[in-house]
């Protein structure tokens, strides 16, 4: 897999098709795999692919790098990219998809296939200007998303309030969930707003939920499931749970997935007569 | 007076209750008023939180007035002037507070609240187990450092033996019943990373301010925070106003140089909208403006909580070994 990545990577500068490249490598001095960025073939020899590469590289394209950037994707990386392209952070031409035949990677802490890739269904990346690796190989999930939301569903109200705040009641208001999270692309964050002040600075029960429920709303229909936002919580919050409760909820709604195509509408800008909403005209949801 | 006395749990126990409340980590890392009975607790290494939250909290009310009138009444927040006791401290930390002393004791603007905290709470250090993100050998200290703490504490099998630390230390060893002069433990050496060659110097770091070394090191941060929000020598704060029912509360709230809207000014300019140009503020803050600016101190301790928490298993030192290498190549290629 390396050798085919590194070779592929090499290919892609000889025939002037990037201008640089966003991958993984293996740090020399700390032994850790951190995201790189390489700006020529010679550099080749140090990316790397393995179980290990959780990061979601989309986050990290930026629209004023040198292009066309290419970028090592697993399936929800692509799909985060896919839904930057169509809301035009940057145009399809800006990047190179290298997708990468992904058997899911670890939980860090414990080495375990992570909880995303248990229920991931879709290893591959939908933007693939070039596959490395066996794409019969990627294996199925184990798991639906379905088993992670139902305990939520199965409350009543009340019961959900109660497990939400408790949820985000350690929540500093450091933004690392949206500083890692690929589609938090706003121009200016509603948290940076003060005139008036939407979300307080200061970590209560009412800001907590204010701010956590905005970001989840702000990511319906768009959230990829990679599941970074928990990752780089410090204080380790699940807050991604309410996202996939969202993105199930969407899928059942509307029959969308999000970015599994490549080139694929965002489902807010869609108009249907068929929406199964009742003000939309279409028959009313039973 | 020995400089290390063994003491027992039950001794030590009595003084810290003469004393005042315990404050210490729980057992998600925070430091918290100790609620339970006897000795807390705590891990084998610094907790997830530093001390300085103590010290100068992530969010502390300034002020508050009621709203709707004419004159508004301004209720100031005073400091705290309760005692206490401080336990688990970890030399890392404590090293720490003796940085900020230089940023909240400065005159003419002391910080009053920060400093009824230093004058009031006494530092029990424990000594420490380093993990593999531990760095305080890079700072020529170890993990039973006792020099920044007010007594340093190693268990042994029926107590500890306190190793004084500071004179406030030594008046509260002399109120611990039963205590037996003994021979002060070794010291031990910090852990720090085999590849290490030193730091660069703040003057080389300074004027690479414009190198390209910035740009290749960004791909690896995403400028989400923890690093300086968790760091024991971060100090960044902001001022924000915030609107409850019937009054307006005037907080100090922590911040850091990693988000975008930290040098968002009025108007709109922003002078820091690079992830690149964030990145290096950190960097450069530490190893090159306190260096220069405060006789040779640096603005890190090597306590390792910006490598555990990185969410990109980024290392600070490993970046500084790059840029060190990177100038240094430069330099030679130079001449």
């Amino acid at each position: 897999m390396n050798q085919a990545l590194r070779d592929e990577v090499r290919k892609l500068f000889e025939t002037e098709k990037v201008k640089s490249v966003l991958g993984y490598r293996q740090h020399p001095l700390t032994g850790e795999v951190t995201p790189v960025i390489i700006k020529s073939a010679d550099e080749a020899d140090q990316l790397i692919f393995d179980k290990r590469c959780v990061y979601n590289l989309s986050r990290a394209v930026l629209a004023d790098m040198d292009g066309p950037v290419g970028v090592v994707l697993k399936g929800c990386d692509g799909r985060a990219l896919n839904m930057r392209i169509t809301e035009n952070d940057f145009p399809r031409e800006h990047v190179v998809g290298i997708a990468v035949a992904c058997q899911g990677v670890v939980d860090t802490a414990t080495d375990d296939l992570s909880e995303r890739c248990q229920r991931c269904h879709m290893r591959m990346s939908p933007i693939a200007d070039v596959t490395i690796g066996d794409e019969s190989a990627v294996g199925k999930p184990t798991k639906t998303r379905a088993e992670f939301v139902d305990e939520i569903r199965a409350m009543n109200p009340k019961q959900r309030a109660t497990f939400w705040k408790d949820t985000f009641a350690p929540c500093t208001h450091c933004y690392a969930c949206r500083q890692a999270c690929p589609l938090c692309n706003c121009k200016v964050c509603i948290t940076d707003k003060n005139n008036p002040q939407w979300i307080e600075t200061s970590p209560k029960p009412s800001s907590n939920m204010m701010w956590h429920l905005i970001r989840a709303f702000h990511h319906a229909g768009r959230c990829v499931d990679c599941g970074e936002c928990e990752r780089a919580c410090p204080e380790g919050i699940k807050m991604h749970l309410l996202d996939l409760c969202i993105a199930e909820d969407v899928e059942e709604m509307f029959g969308f997935v999000t970015g599994v195509e490549d080139g694929a509408q965002w489902q807010f800008l869609l108009y249907d007569p068929n929406d199964p909403d009742s003000w939309l005209g279409g028959p009313e949801r039973g | 007076m020995a400089d290390c006395k063994k003491v027992t749990e039950k001794a030590l126990l009595e003084a810290i209750g003469n004393t005042g409340p315990i404050f210490a980590p729980d057992s998600d890392g925070h430091w918290e008023k100790f609620q339970g009975s006897g000795l807390p607790r705590v891990g084998t290494v610094r907790p997830k939180r530093p001390l300085r939250d103590l010290f100068t909290p992530p969010a502390r009310e300034i002020a508050r007035w009621k709203k709707h009138l004419s004159q508004p009444q301004l209720e100031p927040n005073l400091p705290s002037t309760e005692h206490g006791i401080v336990w688990g401290v970890r030399p890392c930390d404590a090293r720490a507070l003796k940085w900020l002393d230089e940023i909240f004791l400065a005159p003419p603007h002391v910080d009053v609240h920060y400093k009824a905290r230093r004058d009031n709470l006494l530092l029990l250090g424990l000594a420490c187990e380093p993990n593999d993100t531990c760095n305080c050998g890079l700072f020529d200290y170890g993990p039973d450092d006792p020099t920044e703490v007010d007594l340093m504490l190693h268990p042994v099998d029926d107590g500890f033996l306190a190793v004084v630390g500071s004179e406030k230390g030594r008046q509260f060893l002399e109120g611990v019943a039963d205590a037996a002069d003994e021979s002060a433990p070794a010291l031990r050496d910090g852990p720090k990373p085999t590849w290490w060659t030193g730091f660069p110097e703040p003057a080389a770091l300074m004027d690479a301010f414009e190198h390209k070394v910035w740009d290749e090191l960004q791909a690896g941060c995403m400028n989400c925070g923890a690093c300086t929000l968790y760091c024991p020598t971060c100090q960044c704060f902001t001022i924000v106003d915030e609107a409850y029912k019937n009054e307006v509360r005037r907080l100090r709230v922590i911040d850091t140089c990693q988000h975008e809207a930290f040098t968002r000014m009025a108007g709109g300019h922003n002078p820091r909208t690079k992830f690149s140009s964030r990145l290096r503020q950190r960097i450069l803050h530490k190893f090159s403006y306190i260096p220069e600016r405060y006789d040779d101190k640096i603005g890190c301790t090597g306590c390792g909580r910006c490598i555990e928490l990185c969410a990109l298993r980024r290392n600070v030192f490993a970046d500084l070994n790059e840029i060190k290498r990177q100038i240094s190549e430069e330099a030679s290629c130079g001449t």
